[in-house]
């Protein structure tokens, strides 16, 4: 594993990533070392919309907030979102995975093609419809994202589990009398992780964009929390006057989407070198 | 082959039914009394009730799904709540601006995408595929409704050349598309340039150069034909997504469509047009991956 994660940095791709990935998670969390929270939320209306300066280096946005530091603190709003849904798609998605793969049958096959069906439906739209379902908030947020990304996994666990089931080593452990529960989570899970921390990566990198787009709908955390895609739409109206309001946030959601992408493709490259082959890499 | 086409074509009823399910569970699934939720936080009992008739949330819920289907047969989803208009008619008035902007993305994006993915699988290792594979690396890493705000920025803002709200002229879509457009194209330029490479270093490639084929026959009878099928389940994919992404770029620039609609509707809170949206929205992306399926038929013969 540490040889995997060596060649992950040394990949070109996997260290411009793991460096761009790693500076932001570090600001964000040297975030509240600088600024509290009470100082990015409270509004300040003498102090509207000052351009950068030595005291706000970002400058301020329209109800007088540091940009700065509400950057800061929305990245921990957006990180943790993203993990957290990405966590919930993953957990769920290889739980149903392998359980379609490793109990091959009627029912399995019924669910896989509703998994097939799911993964052709816009995830913007279905994050959406299950927004509708459970109402507004952070929550229900992770959850529409995580639930947007199972179909993906699940897909991805149940053709690998399919490959391995007929192992050998499979069929030994079912003929010292392992249990289903056993078989799956130590000899199937554990021989077919690979592929599906590849998903995780490039999933992170989606997840960041979906759950800044639908904050950018206000369907995330209400104000005044602060969050990337929030941001962007709070500064939206004043795009003429004060464009780096709209950049900031802007700048940072892509930096780490671009990030993730690039760990993305050296993980790939470097755990799944079958995929990474076929994709002409 | 027509087997096949005939399967699929039977599967769409289903898939329908399934859809039309969904979307009447949808507002049964909701926590709490969706009549309540409706009618909003200081509406008195007979509004409530009222919702709840004209709803038929009263009767049993195997009655409900009879009455909800027999009704959308008949084209009737129950009126929006906000406006009164028959929601469903709302929604296939709004999807035809939806299904414009789709359509201008998509080609922008093919038009851009695949010769830069050609381009860059043939001159692999130059300034123009680095170039090319940075680009593309940008595409699939900035959000929707952050290209549609520089695009603004840019056109509609500084230079001032293009108009950045509604749809009263053709011009009014060249931003809107493009923001979408340009983003697909970075994904598409991608596969085509892997599919491209991978076709290129076959032996009928080198065949075909031996023969005496001319280069850019060669580039396109043998080499695109044979990448054909990953780009264009790429770009099919894509043009379903293409109407999530309509929920942002239609939000942005003040486009009436399905996707500003839907996020209207369920700020308002108004379940039979929200409804409404997403049945539409589903029936389309269901028949667009059946013409995608359908499709590689008749650009793979292995396939028939």
């Amino acid at each position: 594993m540490l040889s995997k994660t060596r060649d992950v940095l040394r990949h070109p791709s996997g260290m411009v990533g793991s460096i761009l990935v790693g500076s932001i998670v570090l600001a964000i969390l040297l975030g509240p070392v600088f600024y509290a929270y009470e100082e990015v939320v409270s509004i300040n209306l003498g102090k509207t919309m000052l351009p950068p300066s030595l005291g706000h280096p970002l400058g301020t946005d329209s109800l007088g907030r540091d940009l700065l530091g509400r950057i800061l603190w929305g990245g921990q709003v957006s990180l943790l979102l993203s993990i957290a849904s990405v966590g919930i798609g993953l957990v769920l998605g290889t739980l149903v995975g392998a359980l379609a793969g490793y109990f091959d049958g009627f029912f399995s096959g019924l669910a896989m093609r509703a998994i097939d069906a799911l993964m052709t439906f816009p995830r913007m739209l279905l994050a959406l419809f299950i927004i509708v379902v459970l109402g507004q908030g952070t929550a229900s947020l992770a959850i529409a994202i995580g639930l947007s990304t199972m179909p993906t996994f699940a897909r991805i666990t149940r053709g690998s589990t399919l490959s391995v089931r007929r192992m050998t080593y499979v069929e030994a452990a079912a003929a010292v009398g392992c249990s289903n529960a056993r078989i799956i989570f130590r000899h199937v899970l554990p021989n077919i992780i690979s592929p599906v921390i590849v998903q995780a990566t490039l999933t992170m990198a989606s997840a960041v964009i979906l759950a800044a787009g639908l904050s950018f709908l206000g369907m995330g955390p209400p104000p005044p929390t602060p969050e990337w895609g929030a941001m962007t739409a709070e500064a939206r109206t004043y795009l003429t006057i004060s464009p780096h309001m709209v950049l900031a946030p802007a700048l940072a959601v892509i930096c780490l989407v671009l990030g993730f992408n690039l760990l993305g493709d050296a993980v790939r490259d470097t755990l799944d070198p079958r995929t990474a082959r076929l994709i002409g890499k | 082959m027509y087997q096949t086409v005939l399967k699929r074509l039977l599967s769409l009823p289903l898939l329908l039914l399934v859809l039309v399910t969904v979307v009447f569970l949808m507002v049964r699934l909701i926590p709490g009394d969706p009549a309540m939720l409706m009618a909003g936080s200081d509406a008195t009992d007979e509004q409530i009730e009222a919702i709840r008739v004209q709803m038929g949330l009263d009767q049993p819920i195997w009655g409900q799904y009879w009455h909800f289907i027999a009704n959308l047969l008949e084209g009737d989803l129950g009126n929006s709540v906000r406006s009164g208009q028959p929601a469903l008619q709302w929604a296939l008035q709004a999807v035809q601006y939806s299904a414009v902007l789709a359509c201008a993305s998509m080609a922008i994006a093919l038009l851009i995408g695949v010769p830069a993915g050609i381009l860059a699988a043939t001159r692999r290792g130059t300034v123009l595929d680095t170039l090319i594979v940075v680009g593309s690396l940008l595409g699939v890493s900035v959000p929707v409704y952050i290209s549609a705000l520089l695009l603004v920025l840019v056109f509609g803002v500084t230079l001032g050349l293009l108009p950045i709200a509604g749809a009263t002229s053709p011009a009014h879509w060249i931003l809107p598309s493009l923001s979408v457009g340009l983003i697909l194209s970075g994904e598409l330029a991608r596969i085509t340039r892997s599919a491209m490479l991978d076709v290129l270093s076959q032996d009928y490639m080198r065949t075909a150069k031996a023969k005496g084929v001319p280069y850019r026959a060669r580039i396109v009878k043998h080499g695109l034909r044979n990448a054909a099928i990953p780009i264009l389940s790429v770009a099919g994919e894509q043009f379903a997504h293409l109407f999530g992404a309509a929920v942002l770029t239609e939000t942005i620039f003040a486009l009436p469509g399905l996707g500003r609609l839907l996020v209207n509707a369920i700020e308002w809170r108004d379940y039979p047009l929200i409804q409404a949206c997403i049945l539409v929205f589903g029936t389309i992306v269901i028949l667009v991956n059946l013409l995608t399926d359908i499709s590689y038929h008749f650009v793979d013969p292995r396939l028939r």
